[in-house]
């Protein structure tokens, strides 16, 4: 017991030098594994990608629920609703559910009151208000993973990017695409493991279905499939609608604007991530010769004080337990912290426990030539340079 | 009452390379409880070795070592650290401390490692064996900011700690001047003859060894007087 307040007291020695290589470590740690959830964000979007069809169709399966019942009953319900829709069937629906869709995220959605009361099952297992009927506000359903920054029961401003799909006299059809300012109503918070699919190309489908995306995000265009849906409250908001003149894009622009940015946002962490892994390994290195004959000295004390090399070895396990540890559990937090306010889609704990497990291993590492000094040579060889 | 046998003890350092060195070579010695025998000779004619040897710091390699009656070859790691723990306390001609460290955490780390000595009680022994040494107001100062005397006193106060039954002293005034000498002599004479330790010194210093009540002389890893 009184070995980790030694290991402790060995790290207080130098509490700068302790400090600024607890700090490193946290960055590396929150950097890898940022990376990491960038990465894997953007293996999941082309994942989805492939497995969009060429002529986009409407997934009326907006869980990742297993039951197929359920799957059944929401089919029936859109289709009431919607006569003219295709959907495929469930054999597709179920190809889809093994992709984790918030990795493009897929944020916000904004749905008519409607359409929350269409759709019981998945939803009330989330965080409702009873009768959310706001006044001159769209009622709106978060993600989980969004419920820190829209909170149910508030209040917000977001801008939105909208699709029309319209027939003229002519029986041509026209794509409509713009922004608005709107004002949303949180009614609900989705429960954590649902997730709406992406439906981008719905409003080709759905004449008259207000396409909405979160914050701004991406300008112009839904690039990352991430559509969220709404239904123009009014006919002014359709007439509005009409009087703008957007673009629309091919999923081919869709999915290559949608790379762009991903691949922008994997390029900062993983120049961190390599800047500061390096940074710290040559830390380490500079850090480990320089205390190794620290080390060796008070190892060698310690022998004569009466310790075995195992005890040696207890000190040593301790003092790489605390370097690594609190950086481990701070990089937790921060990685926590970040999810909770939608900077990363992912969180992988086995990868964080892989970054964990290799910082410790380049400290045990680090440590060995000491110890097996102390066991191989006799300690006294060792304490003979020293003392 | 006879605390250290030593027969026929043989120490090879690097046996069978070109760089073996027999530096102890057929030693006898019993030393009693409560004696203060210093150990002269030249340079390298195993001094530190046989302090080693009796200290349990390093293995002989040859001839049986008696301690309190029981044969130290026989003994695990754990027990030798254990006597390193308990029954010797070491003194160093290059004091042998952390720098790093204030008078007081050097000498509590004996404590650490004993489990029988429980935590809250390390403090205390540890300002008990300062004050012991004289230097109760020097306990939360940095080794670094003492004078060779005073860290040798710190030396000396972590070799007491556990109260051990031997001190064994390598040196211990080497590195001092005289009149410091002189009074790390009086502090370990006072030790051995209030508290009947058994001190063991080696050194060059004759007026060092006129201290002490026998006298050894080793010479090639044999001793020639005062077996
Ligand atoms: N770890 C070691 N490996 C090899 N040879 C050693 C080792 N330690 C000591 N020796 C050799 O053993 C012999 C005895 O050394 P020891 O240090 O015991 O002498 P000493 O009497 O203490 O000398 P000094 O007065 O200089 O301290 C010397 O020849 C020394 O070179
Ligand atoms: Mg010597």
């Amino acid at each position: 017991m009184k070995k980790w307040k030694v290991a402790w007291g060995q790290l207080k020695e130098n509490p700068f030098r302790t400090l600024l290589l607890m700090v490193e470590l946290l960055a590396a740690l929150v950097a890898f594994n940022l990376f990491a959830s960038q990465l894997s964000s953007y293996h999941s979007a082309q994942t989805l990608y492939e497995k969009i069809p060429g002529n986009p169709y409407f997934c009326p399966q907006p869980t990742l629920s297993n039951d197929s019942d359920q799957l059944a009953n929401l089919t029936e319900l859109f289709q009431k609703q919607y006569p003219d829709l295709e959907v495929i069937e469930q054999g597709k629906v179920a190809t889809l559910q093994d992709i984790t869709i918030n990795s493009v995220d897929t944020s916000l959605y904004l749905f008519s009151q409607e359409y929350v009361d269409l759709v019981q099952y998945p939803l009330e297992q989330g965080q409702w208000l009873s009768d959310c009927a706001p006044a001159g506000q769209i009622p709106v359903v978060v993600q989980h993973r969004l419920a820190g920054s829209y909170r149910l029961g508030e209040s917000y401003e977001v801008t939105v990017l909208y699709g029309l799909t319209l027939e003229d006299a002519s029986g041509e059809t026209q794509y409509e695409h713009k922004r608005i300012q709107v004002p949303i109503y949180v009614c609900g918070v989705l429960p954590n493991d649902l997730l709406i699919l992406p439906d981008g190309m719905v409003t080709d489908r759905l004449p008259g279905m207000l396409g909405i995306d979160r914050e701004g995000l991406l300008d112009e265009v839904n690039v990352n499939g991430s559509y969220c849906l709404a239904y123009p409250s009014s006919q002014q908001d359709v007439e509005n609608i009409l009087n703008l003149s957007p673009t629309a894009m091919s999923l081919e622009e869709m999915q290559a604007n949608s790379n762009r940015i991903m691949l922008q946002n994997l390029t900062f962490p993983l120049l961190l991530a390599v800047a500061i892994v390096a940074m710290c390994l040559t830390g380490f290195l500079g850090q480990g010769l320089l205390t190794l004959m620290e080390k060796e000295k008070q190892f060698a004390v310690f022998f004569l004080c009466g310790a075995t090399t195992k005890d040696c070895a207890a000190i040593q396990l301790w003092k790489d337990l605390f370097l690594v540890g609190l950086p481990s559990v701070g990089s937790i937090v921060v990685l926590f912290l970040l999810y909770r306010m939608g900077k990363i889609s992912y969180f992988i704990p086995w990868i964080w426990v892989a970054s964990v497990l290799f910082v410790f291993a380049v400290f045990g590492l680090s440590a060995l030539p000491v110890l097996r000094g102390l066991s191989k040579r006799s300690p006294v060889a060792v304490m003979r340079r020293w003392i | 009452m006879e605390l250290i046998r030593l027969q026929e003890v043989h120490k090879v350092y690097n046996p069978n390379t070109p760089g073996e060195v027999h530096a102890l070579q057929g030693v006898d010695l019993t030393v009693d409880q409560g004696e203060m025998v210093a150990i002269m000779g030249p340079s390298g004619s195993g001094k530190s070795t046989l302090l080693h040897v009796i200290g349990c710091l390093d293995q002989l390699t040859e001839g049986t070592y008696l301690l309190d009656g029981l044969p130290v070859q026989e003994m695990s790691q754990k027990q030798l650290a254990q006597q390193r723990n308990r029954t010797f306390g070491f003194v160093l001609q290059d004091f042998g401390l952390i720098l790093s460290k204030t008078a007081l955490e050097n000498v509590v780390v004996p404590l650490v490692f004993d489990p029988q000595v429980p935590s809250n009680e390390m403090h205390s022994r540890a300002r008990a064996a300062l004050a012991l040494v004289g230097l109760q107001e020097k306990i939360q100062t940095s080794v670094t900011q003492l004078s060779g005397g005073q860290k040798q006193r710190v030396a000396i106060a972590r070799a007491l700690v556990n109260s051990p039954k031997v001190i064994l002293a390598d040196e211990p005034t080497g590195a001092l001047d005289q009149g410091t000498s002189q009074e790390i002599m009086d502090l370990l004479v006072r030790l051995n003859q209030e508290q009947n330790l058994t001190v063991l010194i080696s050194t060059h210093d004759a007026q060092v060894a006129s201290r002490c009540t026998r006298v050894i002389q080793l010479q090639d890893g044999k001793i020639l007087q005062g077996q």
